[in-house]
């Protein structure tokens, strides 16, 4: 039977506690190496794409905005150029543009610098043309004094007819309005065509005029070689107006190619960048929540399986021991549970309760035996001296009364010698079986108390009862009838002393036990096969003085 | 407490206060040049400014650090920085390996060429073109060093400071000066240096660096890397922005 009760448990209990507990761990640690593992290389990619933000999308955005102010600034500085007239006003923006362009030197792009320097080249051509027309007004001006001169000369003149001097003075007027428009002009305000075209309108009238004054004639001709000249100088100046005009055209485009080689494309690069910090950080978040969730959820389902599986046979061992401390039966078998350890601890525990109960049953037996005469199958002196111990205990805590009888066998050494010792035992077996009567109430203890001495403690009786008890022991006695192996038969005959006591506490169980004997020997004086009672005796001591 | 102690735990305690309040003890004694227009210079209330004097300022500010700013001459800044009579130096220095040895560099905090000036009809700047002729630049500057290696034909002539190069330029003692292309563009503003221009291309050699740092004492690893930090939260929050067009129109860093 044993054998295949270990096999079953063999069977159920295939786990090992240890074992369980180090997969436990082992587990455990394995996930969160696993959510270590997954989100290292995405909080290193969000570390790296935060530094490239800092380190390098960041001062590429600073950048990209300083040159485009830059780049903004050249497209002014052109127009600057372009529209001033003012020599001081071209220098200073001039050298403030040179400065800017060598800036752009400082971009790794060496196309940038290049575009930048064609730019600067349109700038210095633009103002090489400046030049030149501010030569050319400066000859239209000094022009017009030469005319004014000359102009001067006509004017005294006045042996003509008063038409023709209305047409001279009226021509005179035009030609110094003409000098003066020519003296101070501006490259951007003055009408220059319209100019050319009143400089030819008045050619014929000074060649008609010229005609009706011959005396002037040569005066005439230098001031239509002047204007001339003015005419010439005029259409340079509108070649140049033109070609300027297309100059500024292409440095403002060559800016514009500038502007759109700085442009960048890094605030579009740093937002992706953002975003996929973004991406990344919610991966991170998600995989360390699902994680987490996983490792809650296994810290959770160890710790009721701990409760159900580990915590729950322990205690229940632990409640099997106290039961067995106490002397009790196991009240259920032990349940079976799923680690080898803990099975064989409910078992090891159910063999320690099996085999102490069967300890306790033997105690109880061998202190039974202890305590029994062998022969009469009564009490021995222990047992006596014990039970009397406790009814006087018991007597003096409730206060009742307490008797006892002391007996002996009359003319027993006689029997003996002349029956033989085994007749003697069956006497004192048949005396003893007698006595076994008289103390079946429970407190009441019959014992041999050595040799053909008898005892019979019986508590809580009244000194009638205990005196008739003893009288009918004695007179039962005297009835026995034993048959020797001789064929003799013999009759048998007993002495008893009796001490009752109403208050146990007045006396002590050694001067009850020598009031006693001292009874039963004034009976064996008096003639044998008698009672002898002591009650009170004087002299007895009380209880609190023993 | 005896009162015989007084006299010696007075002003004990009040040394302790002096000593615990960091903005009394760790004073930021800064030097600069005061003769490098617009960069640093005396306006015309006497005022020590400029664009290195307000930078500095502004480091102070961001450091929150009380500080004094001073000017002197170019020529002692580095040998009175190692002597310990200042903290560090704000004054448009480029980081030479020769300077690297005696003190330490932040990163740059500008950026500008070396470009030569002089009369206008000068436009050839080669060493054989300008053999014989009088070059200035300021003592110890890498401008200086850098005619004295690549132009030895010509007549070099080192002044204390810039202002007094141009003037000689000016003047016509000397044909060309090299100097900073801000520099220049200062000087070449002023009404009397009409006829005078940028002369060729700006200088691109290694010899002449372009970047101007801040140096600190050798070894001060912790004020470096404070004003690192210091300069790049001055780009960020613009007030180096603004610094920058108060002395020029557009982004030298």
């Amino acid at each position: 039977m044993r054998p295949k009760r270990s096999g079953a448990a063999h069977r159920i209990a295939r786990f090992s506690l240890a074992r369980t507990m180090q997969l436990a761990v082992l587990t455990l640690l394995l996930l969160l190496g696993l959510t270590v593992w997954i989100s290292m290389p995405l909080l290193d990619g969000i570390v790296e794409k935060a530094r490239q933000t800092s380190e390098e999308q960041l001062p590429q955005i600073n950048r990209w905005r300083h040159n485009g102010e830059r780049a903004e600034l050249l497209h002014s500085y052109i127009n600057t150029l372009f529209w001033t007239e003012d020599p001081a006003v071209s220098r200073s923006t001039r050298l403030q543009a040179q400065v800017l362009v060598h800036s752009f030197a400082f971009e790794a792009d060496p196309a940038i610098k290049e575009q930048a320097d064609r730019v600067m080249t349109s700038i210095l051509a633009l103002l090489k043309i400046r030049a030149q027309q501010q030569q050319i007004q400066r000859t239209l001006g000094d022009i017009a004094q030469m005319e004014r001169q000359i102009s001067e000369q006509i004017e005294p003149l006045t042996n003509i007819d008063a038409f023709a001097a209305a047409e001279l003075y009226k021509l005179n007027h035009e030609l110094i309005r003409l000098s003066t428009a020519t003296a101070s002009t501006s490259i951007h305000n003055s009408n220059w065509g319209q100019l050319a075209h009143e400089l030819r309108k008045v050619d014929p009238a000074l060649s008609k005029l010229s005609a009706q004054l011959p005396l002037q004639g040569d005066t005439i001709l230098r001031y239509r070689g002047l204007l001339l000249q003015q005419l010439i100088i005029l259409e340079q100046m509108q070649t140049l107006i033109a070609e300027s005009n297309a100059i500024h055209a292409q440095a403002l485009s060559a800016q514009q190619q500038l502007s759109g080689m700085l442009n960048s494309d890094a605030a579009l690069k740093t937002q992706q960048l953002a975003e996929r910090v973004e991406k990344d950080a919610r991966q991170v978040r998600s995989y360390t929540f699902l994680l987490l969730s996983l490792f809650a959820l296994m810290v959770g389902g160890l710790l009721i399986g701990f409760h159900l599986l580990v915590l729950r046979p322990i205690l229940q061992a632990t409640h099997a021991l106290e039961q067995v401390s106490r002397g009790e039966p196991l009240s259920k078998k032990p349940a079976r549970t799923l680690f080898s350890e803990l099975n064989a601890i409910a078992q090891s525990v159910q063999r320690y309760a099996e085999m102490t109960l069967e300890l306790h049953s033997t105690n109880a037996e061998l202190r039974q035996l202890s305590q029994i005469d062998g022969l009469t199958g009564l009490g021995n002196r222990l047992r006596f001296d014990r039970a009397l111990q406790s009814e006087y205990d018991r007597a003096c805590r409730h206060g009742h009364a307490l008797c006892l009888i002391l007996f002996d066998l009359d003319h027993f050494k006689q029997i003996n010698d002349e029956h033989g010792h085994l007749f003697g035992d069956q006497c004192l077996q048949a005396f003893a079986q007698l006595l076994k009567q008289y103390s079946q109430r429970s407190g009441e203890v019959s014992a041999r108390y050595g040799g053909e001495e008898f005892v019979l403690i019986l508590p809580e009786v009244g000194l009638e009862v205990a005196q008739r008890i003893a009288e009918q022991v004695r007179s039962d006695c005297t009835n026995l009838e034993l048959h020797s192996e001789g064929g003799a038969t013999v009759h048998l005959s007993t002495s008893a002393g009796l001490i009752h006591l109403q208050n146990a506490r007045l006396s002590s169980p050694e001067a009850l036990l020598r009031e006693a004997d001292a009874a039963l020997y004034r009976a064996k004086q008096q003639g044998r096969n008698r009672v002898v009672t002591v009650t009170n005796t004087p002299g007895i001591q009380l209880c609190g003085e023993c | 407490m005896s009162k015989r102690w007084l006299p010696v735990i007075v002003p004990l305690f009040t040394l302790s206060l002096w000593l615990a309040n960091p903005a009394v003890a760790d004073k930021l004694r800064i030097a600069t040049e005061g003769t490098y227009p617009p960069f640093s210079y005396v306006n015309d209330s006497g005022e020590l400014t400029g664009f290195d004097v307000d930078i500095a300022y502004a480091l102070c500010e961001v450091l929150a650090r009380d500080c004094e700013v001073e000017a002197v001459l170019w020529t002692e800044l580095l040998d009175r920085l190692e002597a310990g009579e200042y903290d560090m130096i704000v004054a448009s220095m480029a980081n030479t390996e020769e300077r690297a040895k005696r003190v330490d560099f932040t990163d740059y905090y500008y950026r500008s060429h070396s470009i030569f000036a002089g009369r206008a009809d000068i436009k050839d700047t080669s060493p054989e073109d300008l053999a014989g002729k009088t070059l200035a630049a300021g003592r110890d500057t890498i401008q200086a060093d850098f005619l004295a290696q690549h132009y030895p034909d010509s007549h070099i002539l080192l002044t204390d400071n810039l202002p007094q190069a141009f003037q000689m330029l000016l003047d016509g003692q000397v044909d060309l000066m090299l100097s900073d292309t801000t520099n220049l563009l200062d000087l070449l503003q002023r009404p009397e240096a009409e006829g005078f221009d940028f002369v060729g291309e700006p200088i691109s050699s290694p010899d002449l660096q372009s970047k101007a740092h801040i140096a600190v004492g050798k070894g001060d690893n912790e004020l470096r890397r404070a004003l690192n930090m210091a300069l790049e939260k001055l780009r960020l929050n613009g007030i180096y922005d603004r610094i920058n067009r108060k002395y020029f129109p557009f982004s030298i860093y």
